[in-house]
């Protein structure tokens, strides 16, 4: 045996294409794929024959091996000719038999004559090469001409073809072109033109751009073939592999401790293994299916999801990572993306999984997006591509996103995306039953898409309306400030210069005494200008803690930190608010819970400010009354809540007006004066959407002319899905301003 | 001699202007720091000019203060000052009776012109005063 580049790469091309061979076989789904897999058989013949010649050391052995080689190079040009024929849909049968009565003619003759050819030289100093007979100058033309028909007709499948499939056809055409060019001048040395064959190794590039053309183009549509056979072969592999070991090694220890010979040392192996291996298969089998390749999610469990989870979601960022990852975990997705609408850049990618180009934008002209928003339905890229006349620009935009069906995220005709999913690591089509479960999944997205941007709206309305509010209450507050300076040091700006006047025309004494008057007045009028100045800073403090983009997002957070916050904001409103007591209790050690302190805060301070106007009504009605607040925030071992109470010791609400309050009528409002703004109630109203947003419950409790209560319950919960169950009514003396 | 009240919840502001208007040839000034003392010293001095601030921190606001003095005495002469920049709230001022609306911070002389004309616009004789 003698080894040279001719062997090495003959062998290379026997077991590049031997692989790719039984790949295909063994999944084949249809008849050009199996024809594919021959060829590729017919190439590993070949190279194996070439192998057999290249390491042979003697004439007759060399002489056979080239017998072999010629098998399959007889057989290749019909198998080429018919995975064209299948490739490119033709009818013409009598092609066919033709090309196949010729390789076997070709194959028969060769093995059972010496027509193709009878002897050999021993070439390049290393093998022995066989010389063109009469017989291979005759049908060798053939052979070529069939090979050229063959290549005429993918030329001429590649010039029709549009978008994908012209994609596809152009990888296999030169892909082709090049392993046959290579492949090719293995027969010149045969006519005496010394050129070294080894140029057949391009088959073993054909084999690798046809491998990366599955993979990435979806070539012949069996990627998944290909992918689904090496994951499984390869976790086969390994477990069988070290399965083997311990049974080699167990063989060992039976031969050499028990000191049985090695026949009978290896029967326990091969009964354990032939016991084994098809429950591993099995097993194996069933574990990249569930894992790797999921063929059936579970429908119920989808749906769920989408009720439960996704819809409670209120921040828009959150619904769209918790469904492109619900999804892909359920599924098992290539790829995954939601594309939101979005006022500057048109449509982009929200959140995605396994798509190469994050940085996609769609404007709302490009076809896609007019596609989906007009028509509604879901486009299907194998659809697209089956179809004739489909818009290259459609599967181009497809292909961007690496999506195989895109959905519409339409809410009451309001178009606000798509939700785009590749394809199925299980390498399954999508079934009219998955397009109408996830069709109905994509309106379900829309809802909490749009109920995310409705919350974020809501809130920032909210907050716009509490800003607003306070922006009269800033205003005096910074103008009051300014006011008091102004009139401070102006006044002293005509003090002082008079003062330095009269004191020309009077006694040192009485200079002495104008002076200090005068100068004792210019530092109580600086004291106060510095004390306004110093409260105005401590006002612009307090506003940007209240407004600090941050501190909107939700996470775990310990509620009671939201109190100090909201009793700055009520001070900051009402000036004469230290006038009340506020008596603080809360619980050491509140279980942390998911809730947004910027929310906490609000709640505080809607319920603060209206138990400083109940306070403030009742000193009207009876001069000399403390104003107390009570804000008590508890939470027993054993309850799902942590409760907050605010009470203050104001005109309280009438049992008529509280039973309204409590139903959370919006606008509705218990305060009768004139001079009161209009709509002040709706506090009340926000109230509850807040207290809602964190899935908590209030109600309000009251003693008309005493007292009043809100008694609020926040959820003990990590996450937001868990929402308390509504407060119960309670009946009794209530009330509420 | 002519009355002149002054509302304000800022003390510092109240005094000085209470101490700053005298200069106003025979004029008499009063302070009030809120609506309780409002009331009172219109009752008890019956004011010819009311300098009012329209935000007291406190639920009786400046609208109804300036609604009650009118009532009381519609030849009052009312000058509100306010540091709402709302010009609803400046609306509402001039609807109930006001004669001007003064936004803070005023500097202390277009504070002191003001409220000299309209001490002259109340007063029986003619006459001024000046810094």
């Amino acid at each position: 045996m003698q080894f040279n580049l001719f062997a090495i790469t003959s062998a290379f091309v026997g077991a590049v294409s031997f692989s790719l061979s039984l790949f295909i076989l063994a999944n084949s789904k249809n008849r050009l794929h199996r024809v594919w897999g021959f060829f590729n058989l017919a190439v590993s013949v070949f190279g194996l024959g070439a192998f057999l010649v290249a390491i042979s050391t003697n004439y007759q052995s060399a002489f056979w091996s080239w017998k072999l080689a010629f098998v399959g190079i007889a057989f290749i040009a019909s198998f080429f000719y018919h995975m064209t024929h299948e490739y490119c849909k033709l009818t013409n049968k009598k092609m066919l038999w033709f090309v196949y009565a010729h390789g076997t003619i070709f194959a028969v003759l060769t093995v059972t004559t010496d027509f193709i050819f009878h002897e050999m030289q021993y070439m390049f100093g290393e093998f022995f090469y066989y010389k063109a007979g009469l017989g291979f100058n005759i049908l060798f033309p053939v052979w070529v001409m069939i090979v050229g028909k063959g290549f005429m007709n993918m030329y001429s499948l590649m010039m029709k073809a549009k978008g994908a499939e012209r994609i596809q056809a152009r990888y296999l055409f030169g892909a082709m072109l090049l392993g046959f060019s290579g492949g090719a001048t293995t027969s010149m040395p045969s006519w005496n033109i010394p050129i070294y064959p080894a140029w057949h190794i391009f088959i073993c590039v054909y084999a690798t751009v046809c491998t990366y053309a599955i993979l990435k183009h979806r070539f012949l549509n069996i990627e998944f073939v290909v992918r689904r056979a090496a994951v499984y072969a390869g976790l086969f592999v390994f477990v069988y592999g070290v399965f083997a070991i311990f049974a080699i090694t167990g063989q060992q220890i039976l031969r050499d401790l028990l000191g049985w010979n090695e026949w009978l040392a290896m029967m326990p192996p091969i009964i354990l293994v032939v016991l084994v291996v098809k429950p591993l298969e099995a097993f194996l089998s069933e574990k990249t299916d569930k894992f790797l390749f999921q063929k059936k999610y579970n429908y119920r469990e989808l749906m769920q999801l989408f009720t439960t989870e996704v819809l409670m979601i209120f921040d828009l960022e959150k619904v769209t990572q918790h469904t492109v990852e619900a999804l892909d975990n359920i599924i098992k997705l290539e790829s995954c993306a939601v594309i939101l609408s979005d006022d500057e850049d048109g449509f982009k990618i929200s959140a995605s999984r396994g798509v190469e180009n994050t940085n996609v934008t769609f404007a709302m002209e490009d076809p896609i997006i007019q596609h989906m928003r007009y028509s509604g339905e879901p486009l299907h890229l194998d659809v697209l591509i089956k179809r004739p006349g489909s818009s290259k620009v459609l599967i181009d935009a497809l292909n961007k996103l690496n999506s195989r069906i895109c959905f519409p995220i339409t809410f009451n005709k309001e178009f606000l995306g798509i939700l785009s999913l590749g394809a199925k690591k299980s390498g399954e089509d999508y079934t009219s039953n998955d397009i109408d479960i996830l069709g109905s999944l994509a309106r379900a997205e829309a809802i909490a898409v749009k109920n995310a941007r409705s919350n974020s709206d809501l809130v920032k309305a909210k907050a716009r309306q509490h800003l607003g509010d306070m922006a009269d209450g800033m205003s005096h507050q910074f103008n009051n400030r300014f006011g008091t300076i102004v009139a401070l040091l102006g006044f002293q700006e005509i003090l002082i210069p008079e003062a330095l006047t009269h004191v020309k025309d009077v006694s040192l004494e009485e200079q002495n005494k104008k002076l200090r008057e005068s100068l004792e007045l210019a530092l109580a009028a600086i004291a106060e200008a510095r004390d306004s100045a110093f409260r105005g800073g401590e006002i612009a403090k307090t506003l940007l803690v209240h407004t600090r983009p941050e501190r909107i997002g939700f996470g775990v957070h310990d509620i009671s930190k939201g109190v100090p916050l909201g009793l700055n904001l009520v001070a900051l409103k009402h000036t004469d608010f230290k006038s009340i007591k506020v008596v603080q209790r809360i619980d050491a050690n509140l279980p942390p819970t998911w809730s947004s302190l910027s929310i906490i805060q609000e709640i505080l301070l809607i319920t603060l400010d209206n138990a400083y106007d109940a306070i403030k009504t009742r000193e009207q009605s009876q001069p000399g009354h403390e104003g107390v607040i009570e804000i008590h925030i508890s939470h027993k071992p054993n309850e799902r809540f942590i409760r907050m109470v605010v009470k203050d010791n104001g005109c309280g609400i009438k049992p008529a007006d509280l039973v309204t309050v409590n139903a959370g009528v919006p606008y509705f409002t218990t305060k009768g004066s004139a001079s009161q703004k209009s709509g002040y109630g709706a506090g009340v109203h926000t109230l509850g959407e807040y207290v809602g947003i964190l899935g908590g419950r209030h109600r309000y409790e009251s003693q008309y002319g005493e007292w009043t209560s809100c008694v609020i319950d926040f959820p003990v919960r990590s996450k937001p899905e868990e929402a308390l169950a509504p407060a119960e009514q309670t009946h009794g003396q209530n009330s509420h301003r | 001699m002519v009355k002149i009240l002054i509302v304000d919840d800022e003390p510092a502001f109240t005094n000085t202007y209470v101490a700053f208007l005298k200069r106003i040839k025979d004029v008499e000034t009063f302070g009030a720091l809120n609506s309780k003392e409002a009331y009172a010293l219109l009752n008890a001095q019956n004011p010819e000019v009311l300098l009012l601030d329209l935000n007291l921190n406190e639920s009786v606001k400046g609208l109804d203060i300036l609604k009650h003095a009118l009532a009381r005495n519609p030849k009052l002469y009312t000058l509100v000052t306010t540091g709402n920049m709302d010009s609803k709230v400046e609306d509402e001022c001039l609807t109930a009776g006001a004669k001007s609306v003064i936004h803070k911070p005023a500097s202390l002389q277009d504070l002191f012109e003001k409220v000299s004309q309209a001490v002259e616009a109340v007063r029986p004789s003619t006459g001024g005063g000046g810094l």
